[in-house]
C-alpha cells in the first residue's frame, strides 16, 4: 500500500482507527444486553457485615502480639478494639463500607517495630438479568513482620 | 483492547513506506516530522515495580533532543521501614508516585536501533496504608516525600518506524529504598 503524503497516510490511520472503536463499541452494547439469570445462592439484601482477616508473625520474642484495630486511620482515635494474637476472633467481624487500620506492636532485639496496614471492607453488587445480588469484599490487613 | 490490537496490526502493516521514509533523510528528518513519543514504563528491582507513562516531544530534531513529562506510580504496597527514635521503628506499606519533567538525548545507531539518555527533575509523593501523618506513643510519622532526579539511559529497538522497545536503566530517589532500577518500556513515536 502506497500513501502519496503525510496526510493521506493520517487520515487512513484515522479512518481505521475509528472503525474500531466502533466496533468494539457495539461489541460491550452487545454484552450489557447478555445478562445472565441470577445464581441460586444469591443474596438480595445488602449485606451489613464482613470480615477483617490480619495476618502477623510469631517468633521467639514475639510469642504475641498486641494488635489495636481502628476505624480509618489511627490517628483519627476511632478505637475499635485492642486484642492479642493469636486470637479466636481473627478474622474480626466488623460492619461494612469502613476503612480499617490496625497497629501491631513486636519486638527485635532491643528495637520496638511498629507494624501499620489498612483497608476496606466494601459491599459488592452484580446486576443480572432478573435481579441484583450482593457480595461483600472482606479486608485483609497485613502486619507481618519484614524486616 | 481490541481495537488497540487492530492498531498495532494496521501501523505495522504499512509500516514499509515509513522505513523508506526513514531511509530518506535520516533520522534527524524522521525525528521533525514525527515529533510525538509516548511510551509506557515499568521500572522494577528486587519486588518492587512501577508502571509509568512518559510523553516525549521533540525540540531540537538536529540533535534528536526531546523534552519528556513522566509519572510513574507503585500499583502494589511496598514494605518499608521509618526510623523514629534510636530504638522504635515504623514498618508501613508505601505506595509512591512520582511526577516529572525532563530532557532526553537519542543518539541514532540505525535504522532500528537508537540510544538514549535522559535526565528529569520529579516530585515524589507517597501514600502509607493505614495512616497519614500520624503519631504513635509519641512517636511521628514523617512522610519522606519531595524533589527527586530521575536519570535513565538504554537502546531502544524498532519494530516499526511507529513502535518500539526501551531497555535500560533508571534511577530515582525512592527515599525508603534502594532507587537503582532495571527499565522497560513500549511505546509509540508519531
Amino acid at each position: 500500500m502506497i500513501f502519496t503524503s503525510r496526510t493521506g497516510f493520517a487520515v487512513f490511520v484515522a479512518l481505521l482507527t475509528l472503525l474500531g472503536i466502533a466496533w468494539a463499541g457495539c461489541q460491550e452494547l452487545l454484552d450489557e444486553n447478555d445478562l445472565e439469570p441470577a445464581p441460586p445462592d444469591c443474596i438480595e439484601v445488602p449485606p451489613t457485615e464482613g470480615y477483617l482477616s490480619v495476618r502477623y508473625t510469631l517468633n521467639a520474642q514475639n510469642p504475641h502480639v498486641p494488635i489495636e484495630i481502628y476505624r480509618g486511620d489511627f490517628e483519627n482515635n476511632d478505637l475499635i478494639l485492642r486484642d492479642t494474637l493469636p486470637s479466636s476472633h481473627n478474622p474480626y467481624r466488623l460492619p461494612i463500607d469502613e476503612y480499617y487500620s490496625v497497629v501491631a506492636k513486636y519486638l527485635r532485639g532491643q528495637d520496638t517495630i511498629i507494624v501499620i496496614d489498612g483497608d476496606d471492607i466494601e459491599a459488592d453488587e452484580t446486576e443480572y438479568s432478573d435481579k441484583s445480588c450482593w457480595s461483600v469484599d472482606n479486608g485483609t490487613i497485613d502486619v507481618k513482620l519484614k524486616f | 483492547m481490541r481495537w488497540i490490537l487492530l492498531l498495532i496490526f494496521i501501523i505495522t502493516a504499512v509500516s514499509d513506506c515509513l522505513w523508506a521514509q526513514l531511509d530518506r533523510d535520516g533520522a534527524p528528518g524522521y525525528e521533525k516530522r514525527h515529533p510525538h513519543m509516548a511510551m509506557f514504563e515499568t521500572p522494577f528491582f528486587n519486588n518492587d515495580v512501577a508502571l509509568g507513562a512518559t510523553y516525549r516531544y521533540t525540540v531540537h530534531p538536529g540533535q534528536m533532543i526531546g523534552v519528556t513529562v513522566s509519572a510513574y506510580f507503585r500499583p502494589f504496597g511496598k514494605s518499608i521501614l521509618l526510623k523514629s527514635a534510636p530504638h522504635y521503628y515504623f514498618q508501613l506499606k508505601e505506595y509512591r508516585h512520582t511526577f516529572a519533567v525532563g530532557l532526553e538525548k537519542k543518539f541514532w545507531v540505525n535504522n532500528r536501533l537508537d540510544v538514549f539518555v535522559g535526565g528529569a527533575l520529579g516530585l515524589s509523593v507517597v501514600d502509607y496504608r493505614g495512616t497519614g501523618e500520624g503519631v504513635y506513643e509519641g512517636h511521628q510519622i514523617v512522610k519522606k516525600d519531595g524533589l527527586t532526579p530521575i536519570i535513565k539511559g538504554g537502546i531502544a529497538y524498532k519494530f516499526t518506524p511507529f513502535v518500539y522497545m526501551r531497555a535500560g536503566y533508571l534511577y530515582t530517589d525512592m527515599k525508603t529504598v534502594d532507587g537503582h532500577r532495571i527499565y522497560f518500556a513500549i511505546g509509540g513515536q508519531l
